[in-house]
This record gives C-alpha cells, structure tokens and sequence, in this order.
C-alpha cells in the first residue's frame, strides 16, 4: 500500500458522496423542485403535530452496552496480533502462547460474566 | 353474502400469486437467472472498463502513443499517467458501487418475489431489467426536505459519512478481484481485515449522526438501536474472524485467500483441508484415531464460525431478521425517516454496498476468496494458459501493443469471486424471505447471552485443535 493512499481515498471517497449530493441540489436549483415551508417541513409523527423536540433523555441501557463493548474492543486489538502470529511461532512455545491468551480472555470473560450476573445484559431491566 | 363472495373473488383475481400461478415456475426462475447473468456482466465490464482504462490503457496511450502522435512531452505524460493509475482503485469502485448496488436492489426485488411466488417488478424495461435504474432517475429528481428544528450540517453530511467508508471498505475486494495485477498491487493491505473493520464501524456513527439530526423521535430511536446493534454484533463477527485468522496465519486478505488454494475440502469452511483427514483415518482404520477425532471436530467449528459469522454480519448491515433500526412496524423507517431523494439514495446504495461487502468478506474467509474448487495443478494449468492468452487486436498504428502485455488472470479472478459473492448475497435475501423480525431485546440478549459466549468458546476449542494439529 503506498503510504497516504488511505487517506487519499477516505477524501475521495467522502468527496464522492459530496459531489452526488451536490448534483442533486444542483438538479433541484435548475428545474425549481425545491418549493420547502409549512407542513411540508414537519417532522413525522404519524400525522400528528411533533409533540415536542426530539433531543430527549433515552435510556441509560445503551450506555451500559457501550461500556461492556469497548472492553471487548480492546480485546480484539490485541488478539488479531496474537492469531497471526500463532502460526508462524514454533510448535514448542506455543503452550505458553495459548495460556498467556487465554488468562487475558479469562479476565474478560469474568468481566462479562460479572456483568451478566448483575443483570446488565438484560434489556429490560427492573433494578440495577 | 353474495356481495362478499364476489368480492372475495375480484380480491383473488389482484392476489399477486393468482397472476404467478398461470406462469411456470421454473421458467420465471430462468427469467431470473438470465436478468442476473445480464446484470452481473454489466456490473463486472463497468468495474473492469474502468480499471483497465485508468491502470493500463490510459497511462500506455499517454507514454506510448501519444508522445509519438502529437508530440506531448514526455516527462509530462509519464506524471499524468502516475497520476492516473494512482486513481484507478478508486475510480473503479466509484463506478462499480452505484451499477452493483442498482443490480443488488433489482435483484433482490426478483429473487425476493420468485421465493413469494410473485412476479416482482417487470414493466420497466424487459422482465424489469431497469427497475431500479428508473427508480434512482427518480430519486435524483426527487425534492430533497430537510426537517424544520433539523442539524442542517450533520443531516446533509450523514448519508456522505454514511457512504464513504462502504466505498473505502470496498478496495481490498479489489486486490483480490483483479488478482494483485497492475496498480491494483496497491490495494492488497497487510493488516486488510483490520482495515475493513475499522471503516464498517465509522458507517455507524453516522446512521446516530442522522438519526440524532433529523429531529425526529422514530429517527432517535433508529440511530441508537443501529449504535447499539453493531457493537454487539461486532463482537461475535470479530471473533469468527480471528479464528479464521488463526487458521490462516495472516490478516491480508489475499494471504486468506491463497491459503484456501486446491479444491472445495481446502476451504475454510470444511476445516481448511481437516475433513477428508480426519475421513481418510476413519475410512482405513489406520492412524491415530485421536487426531481424526480431533481433525472432524476442528472441521466442525470451522462451519459452526461460519454460521456465527453470517449471522453477526447480517446484524452488521441491518438486514432481516436484524433490522431493527428501520423496523417499519414500529419505527417508520427508522433512522432514514426524514431521509428524501439523493441523501436517502445514499444510505441506500452504502447499505446495499456494505451488504456486498459482508458478503464478500464472507466468501474470502470461507469460501476459498477468488480460487476455483480445482486441485492447484489444475488453477496453475488454467491460470498459464490464460496468461498465454493474448489479445490479437488489429494493429492502428501503436494501439495493437497497448493491451497485449495484460496478464488477464484477473478476469477469471474477478468472475469468480464476483459470481460467490453473488451466491452468498442471494443466500441473504433467503434469510430475508424465511425469517420474521425479532424484537430489540431478543436482538440484544441474543448477541449478548448466546453469541458471544459461544464464539469465545470455539475460539478456545480452535486453538486447542490447531495446537494439536500441528
């Protein structure tokens, strides 16, 4: 991968959609569809009028997953390393290398289980 | 009661089925596969005509024939043609997503309807060939809203977030497509699986960007429920994946691939070439009975990874029986509620790519990437006599050496790993077809109870089976 080609495609990438987003303003400006106001602009709240803004408090439960998963994601950082390089180490050390892995998912898995017994993985939670 | 009756019958004469039920079932399902067979060939010369335009002819015609023609200098042409097959990737996958993704949608429609006994869309064009072509005429023509009390910014710069990473995640396909030929070498990433993972995620940040913009309630509840869904399904997705890295020892994509090479038992799936092992001991009595123990449960795993995987990523890309984020029972249509014209094509097309993408992940980590089940004497025979193979073009002036030096291994390459993705995509509108929707907490503890434990385990029981292995 030459260095930067990331970055340069990202870019073009995002330009990309930018660019058919601007085509179709641009459509939009030239046959005079865009006629915006009234009701027309309402949210949608099955007919009614919005009742109120939609920037409200949700639940706390989402938060809860969030946290249990960057734990997990973290994980995954340091095992994808692991499981390529299991292959390549020599047959001998590979005892080591499994328990080594294996104490660090260990931790993890209490982590989870903890949060299971505490009732954090149900999604219809009465106390926590 | 008459009345009813009568109504009843003029009710059955609209029933879609009552229209299929005079047509033959098999030659609908022939119709079908003639639609895709066209479609797929247009997919496969867009993606294909731009890339060689961009990698070869191009840079050949300003380096070769042009300095000569016109008398352009030639350092000057040299830099533009740099230039231009450094666009190349990214070129291709410009013009390859919006086509792939207009086939998917049809289809998906098609097959959808072959599987309902329906007829599915077939007025536009010949048996509905462009369906969806008129529909994303349409779409671009359509007035594009934005909500009163809306994030302008964020609302406008979603569905571009949204599609941009489907479209970056789209490039290591194209190093195994094209067989590492060309300036497509540049697209064959070492650390591939972590660099698509990295991109998928970024697309959910922007269905909650969306969803949260929109200023709409059913939109709110959409975005978090897709947040919240792709970080649990991540998580047993992943998993599949690092056992298959496990196994295969690399995280390049094409290493993946190449290390599935000889027939259909060397396929991930089948336990990498661990089955007609552990067979052959049992068949001949001979052997260590332990190891074939050992070899059948590891070919096992390999398929209960597989299945682990499907399901994860179709929780990935939102899809039946995981679509919880655009429920349309109970959420309208989720985080695209507010979503007119060009910005919901948007989300469309990326949904409909990242869906490609998944599959396509899918089948190079377990169903043998870009390689023929044939034994590898006969790939290297094939993939010989097409190297061999050369174009003879008649000559106008220069232009007849301009495509003889292609090694057009990438055309069969690219056939074959776009005709399984294919495959795989029509096993997911088979999911879509048989399975209801869940609900949002049988989606999570689903995830959370059963997936995660499960793929945590089996990753355990891998390592111990590759350990033994050897």
């Amino acid at each position: 991968m030459v260095n930067g080609q990331i970055g340069l495609i990202a870019a073009l990438a995002l330009v990309n959609g930018l660019v058919l987003l601007g085509l179709s303003a641009g459509i939009q400006k030239v046959f005079g569809i865009a006629d915006p106001g009234g009701v027309k602009n309402e949210t949608y709240e099955c007919g009614m009028k919005p009742a109120m803004d939609a920037v409200v408090q949700f639940d706390i439960k989402y938060y809860l997953f969030a946290i249990l998963f960057i734990v997990f994601d973290v994980e995954f950082v340091f095992l994808m390393p692991w499981a390529s390089l299991f292959n390549a180490s020599p047959t001998g050390s590979r005892g080591f290398i499994i328990i080594e892995a294996f104490i660090f998912v260990a931790i993890l898995m209490f982590g989870l289980i903890y949060a299971w017994k505490k009732g954090a993985l149900n999604w219809h939670q009465e106390t926590l | 009661m008459s009345t009813k009756a009568v109504d009843l019958d003029l009710l059955n004469s609209f029933h879609p089925r009552s229209h299929f039920a005079g047509r033959s079932a098999l030659l609908q399902a022939v119709k079908f596969f003639i639609l895709a067979a066209v479609w797929i060939s247009i997919v496969f010369v867009a993606a294909a005509g731009a890339g060689v335009t961009f990698a070869w002819v191009l840079p050949k015609l300003l380096i070769e024939v042009l300095p000569g023609m016109v008398g352009l200098d030639i350092e000057l042409a040299i830099k533009i043609s740099e230039i231009l097959a450094y666009l190349a990737p990214t070129v291709t996958i410009a013009t390859v997503i919006p086509v792939n993704a207009m086939f998917m949608v049809l289809c998906e429609r098609k097959f959808l309807a072959l599987l309902t006994m329906r007829i599915g869309p077939d007025k536009v064009g010949p048996n509905g060939f462009l369906q969806t072509f008129a529909d994303a005429f349409k779409l671009l023509f359509k007035e594009d809203i934005t909500p009163a009390g809306a994030d302008k910014l964020l609302f406008t710069l979603a569905p571009a977030l949204f599609f941009a990473p489907a479209m970056v995640v789209f490039l290591p396909l194209l190093s195994i497509a094209s067989n590492n030929t060309g300036v497509f070498v540049t697209t064959d990433i070492d650390i591939g699986l972590i660099f698509m993972l990295g991109f998928v995620s970024l697309g959910t940040m922007s269905l909650v960007m969306g969803g949260w913009a929109s200023n709409n309630k059913y939109s709110l509840m959409g975005g978090l429920r897709a947040a919240a869904q792709a970080i649990s399904y991540e998580i047993p997705m992943v998993l599949a994946m690092i056992a298959m890295v496990l196994v295969s020892g690399s995280m390049n994509l094409v290493e993946i691939s190449n290390g599935q090479i000889g027939g259909l038992m060397n396929w991930n799936i089948f336990g990498n070439g661990h089955l007609p092992k552990a067979l052959n001991i049992f068949a001949s009595f001979h052997g260590n009975a332990q190891e074939g123990f050992v070899s059948l449960l590891f070919a096992g795993l390999c398929v209960a990874l597989f299945l682990i995987f499907i399901v994860a990523s179709t929780a990935e890309v939102n899809r039946i029986p995981f679509d919880l984020p655009e429920a349309e029972s109970e959420l309208v249509s989720g985080f695209n509620t507010e979503y007119t014209g060009m910005k919901f094509a948007l989300f469309f097309l990326a949904e409909y790519t990242n869906l490609f993408i998944a599959s396509g992940i899918a089948v190079i980590l377990f169903l043998g990437g870009s390689h023929l089940p044939i034994s590898v004497a006969a790939e290297i025979q094939l993939y010989d006599m097409l190297s061999n193979f050369s174009v003879s073009l008649p000559v106008i002036g220069n232009l007849g050496g301009i495509l003889s030096h292609l090694n057009i291994v990438w055309i069969l390459t690219s056939v074959v790993l776009l005709l399984k993705i294919y495959s795989m995509f029509l096993v997911a509108i088979w999911i879509r077809a048989t399975l209801p929707r869940l609900r949002q907490d049988q989606l999570m503890e689903f995830g959370w109870k059963y997936l995660i434990p499960l793929s945590l385990g089996i990753i355990f029981l891998v390592t111990l089976c590759l350990e033994y292995l050897g």
